[in-house]
């Protein structure tokens, strides 16, 4: 007896079936084909060498910075310093867009360091409010060397760099209520870039610096009461509520969320929303976005983030340890819970038999 | 005729690549399918049950570590109202019910898996409990090096990678913690020895993984191990060589046999994960702890001549040439393995 093996389901089947159905217009198929045809491929370049590149950049414009320092170039005045910052910059969009090469690549990446630390040391020399100028200069010049430095790497620490300035000034000048509405913004961009504009993948490195900024910027929890002075609780509703459309996207509508695990999922998130610490709904949900895309590198930042927060939530000095055991655990209660309840229904069974 | 010729050219097949939530979902924001298209071809896929195989995996993780971490937590807080003796019976109870529960589900199951080193981890605790109870004195080396003997066989039998490399972890602090608490060995000059030998019990360990993964054990199997293993061994093994440049190469015994090893272990791993276990990611790690130790000799060699801006000049230039070249060279390398995987 020969054994048929099942073959993974193409697009071509399932756009066939939604035809036949009547669901498809015959002429849609050759449009989706083009439209797939036309996405770029994406480069496989693997992380690690991002992870090398950006190193070698970041350790070598630091060289220069000193070596300029050193040499005695560098005159601490806000215009010499912009002439310096905008040089750098021009001179790595150019050799950036210009050339093909490796070696290129990485001087420009270093040069456009440069020009970061050029331009963060004049807005700092410039403004009396130095975490306010450097939040400015790290959002102008994102949002400027977007469009203009073609490179996924780039625009990935450029935004990271830019996210981060505005925690360091919320935090320097401790307007603590902009934490939540910088939060919000970053949840909505991460939808919009991964649920909603997909196409876009321009977009991508956008997201993927907001889902590292997420859960980076709840390392705050690390900041004493006396500090921090405001709730956690909006991030934790922030977060939650996020939690919902996600899974209201996954389902399809919100029709559709009127499934016994869908509607399970919701009441948990909404219980564990109530009382743990949102460093935990922001790693579940980067891990549930991730599975939904498919993308290892959200997947990932989720499944990284997860442990390092729980160690990092050990010293948060806003709570005492018994305290932060019942949130653990309390937490892992209702996650357990639902598991156990969703496992003692048939159709659960069924699909893990 | 022609259409088929057009269609065979394309540079990479599109309707027939393998489908999931994620394409449909991309072609649905397009607007190139509507909803009920969508919701039709999303159930077509069967997503409820993909994701609940999903979901099953991840709520028992992520809720078993969050439960493990608050016990932890419980018990570093060292609640004073509360006597050593409640301590103690309320851990052993939790360890007991532990290991009884993964007994009655069975180590075939997952959830038995994650039982037992739910009851591993809480061996630990109990010892940490037991030092906080009793404070004789002893080095807390003992307590690791107990915690790693009394789970040893639940190790053997779990055949579970995430326990496997808790004890390995235990090991490695157990043996840390002696180097330091014990001394080392004396008039020897042999301090940095800890690394290299830290790295010969890693590479024993990483080598049985890959003998094991080799003949047909599939819960070592998962490229993580090795990734984790491989990553400890060049930490350990970086140090020695580091330590020996910064001292002008008059350090000790301990840390030119750990250079010696690092060299080594880095041919040795290249040519493995080069030719025998194709893999990149391991390949990237030897040659970014190559680039270190290499940019440490080289800047050190430049300050010494001088240590105006032209070392900072040239020493930035080194490092971008040495990235580079680092980079040119794994992405040629991560071409042709893929190349030889798709063919």
């Amino acid at each position: 007896m020969t054994e048929v093996t099942k073959q993974p389901r193409t697009l071509r089947d399932v756009l066939f079936d939604l035809t036949r159905g009547g669901l498809l217009d015959e002429n849609a198929v050759p449009r989706i084909d083009a439209y797939l045809s036309a996405q770029p491929v994406g480069t496989s370049e693997p992380w690690f060498v991002k992870l090398l590149l950006a190193l070698g950049a970041w350790v070598s414009a630091i060289c220069f910075v000193v070596c300029l320092g050193v040499a005695d170039l560098v005159r601490e005045e806000p215009q010499v310093l912009f002439a310096w910052a905008v040089g750098f910059l021009v001179a790595a969009i150019l050799l950036r867009n210009l050339t093909r090469h490796v070696f290129p690549h990485q001087l420009a990446l270093a040069l456009s360091a440069m020009g970061h630390f050029f331009a963060f040391w004049g807005a700092i020399d410039l403004s009396p409010r130095d975490a306010a100028a450097a939040a400015v200069t790290g959002i102008v010049l994102c949002l400027v060397l977007y469009p203009l430095y073609r490179d996924s790497l780039h625009r990935f620490l450029s935004c990271l760099l830019a996210a981060g300035c505005l925690t360091t000034w919320i935090v320097v000048d401790e307007v603590w209520p902009l934490i939540h509405v910088e939060m919000l913004a970053k949840v909505i961009g991460i939808g919009l870039v991964f649920m909603y504009r997909p196409d876009l993948r321009v977009l991508r490195p956008l997201g993927y610096a907001m889902a590292v900024s997420v859960p980076a910027s709840l390392f705050l929890v690390l900041l004493p009461e006396d500090v921090f002075a405001a709730p956690w609780w909006p991030a934790n509703a922030i977060l939650a509520i996020a939690l919902i459309w996600l899974y209201r996207w996954i389902s399809g509508s919100w029709g559709r969320m009127r499934t016994e695990p869908l509607i399970l999922a919701v009441l948990a998130t909404l219980a564990m929303a109530c009382f743990t610490t949102p460093g935990i709904l922001a790693a579940v949900g980067l891990m549930v976005l991730g599975y939904a895309r498919r993308d290892l590198h959200l997947m990932g930042i989720g499944v990284i983030f997860f442990p390092v927060f729980i160690v990092v939530f050990y010293y948060d000095w806003q709570i005492s340890l018994l305290v932060k055991s019942w949130i653990m655990a309390g937490s892992g209660a209702v996650l357990l819970a639902a598991r156990q309840y969703l496992n003692l229904r048939n159709w659960a069974q069924e699909s893990l038999t | 005729m022609r259409d088929a010729k057009q269609f065979l050219a394309k540079p990479r097949d599109t309707l027939d690549q393998p489908v999931d939530e994620g394409l449909i979902q991309d072609i649905y924001a397009a607007g190139l399918l509507d909803a009920a298209a969508r919701d039709a071809a999303l159930n077509s896929l069967h997503p409820s049950h993909h994701w609940w195989r999903w979901a099953n995996r991840t709520l028992l993780f992520v809720g078993t570590a969050l439960v493990l971490a608050g016990v932890i937590f419980f018990f570093a807080h060292n609640w004073a109202r509360m006597h050593t003796v409640s301590k103690f019976c309320l851990i052993e109870t939790a360890l007991w019910i532990c290991a009884a529960a993964a007994w009655r589900r069975g180590l075939d199951t997952i959830s038995g898996k994650v039982l037992l080193l739910s009851a591993s981890v809480l061996v630990g605790v109990l010892l940490a409990i037991y030092g906080q109870a009793y404070q004789t004195g002893a080095d807390a080396y003992e307590n690791y090096v107990l915690w790693a003997l009394l789970i040893l066989l639940w190790v053997i039998v779990a055949r579970f990678a995430a326990l496997w490399i808790l004890w390995l972890t235990v090991t490695n602090v157990a043996l840390i913690l002696f180097w330091v608490q014990v001394d080392a060995p004396v008039d020897f000059d042999f301090y940095f020895g800890i690394f290299l030998l830290l790295g010969i019990w890693n590479g024993l360990a990483l080598a049985g993984r890959e003998f094991g993964a080799a003949h047909g054990l599939a819960w070592l199997a998962g490229d993580w191990t090795r990734h984790v293993i491989w990553f400890s061994i060049l930490c350990y093994l970086s140090i020695p060589p580091i330590a020996l440049i910064v001292d002008d190469f008059e350090g000790g015994h301990g840390e030119l046999a750990g250079a010696v090893a690092l060299a080594i272990t880095l041919g040795g791993g290249h040519i493995y994960f080069r030719r025998i276990a194709g893999d990149v990611l391991s390949l990237g790690l030897g040659i970014l702890a190559l680039c270190i130790v290499l940019l440490t000799l080289i800047g050190k060699v430049l300050f010494e001549i001088s240590d105006g801006a032209m070392a900072f000049l040239a020493l930035g230039l080194v490092v971008l040439v040495t990235s580079s070249a680092a980079a040119f060279y794994l992405r040629h390398v991560s071409r042709i393995m893929s190349d030889d995987r798709s063919d």
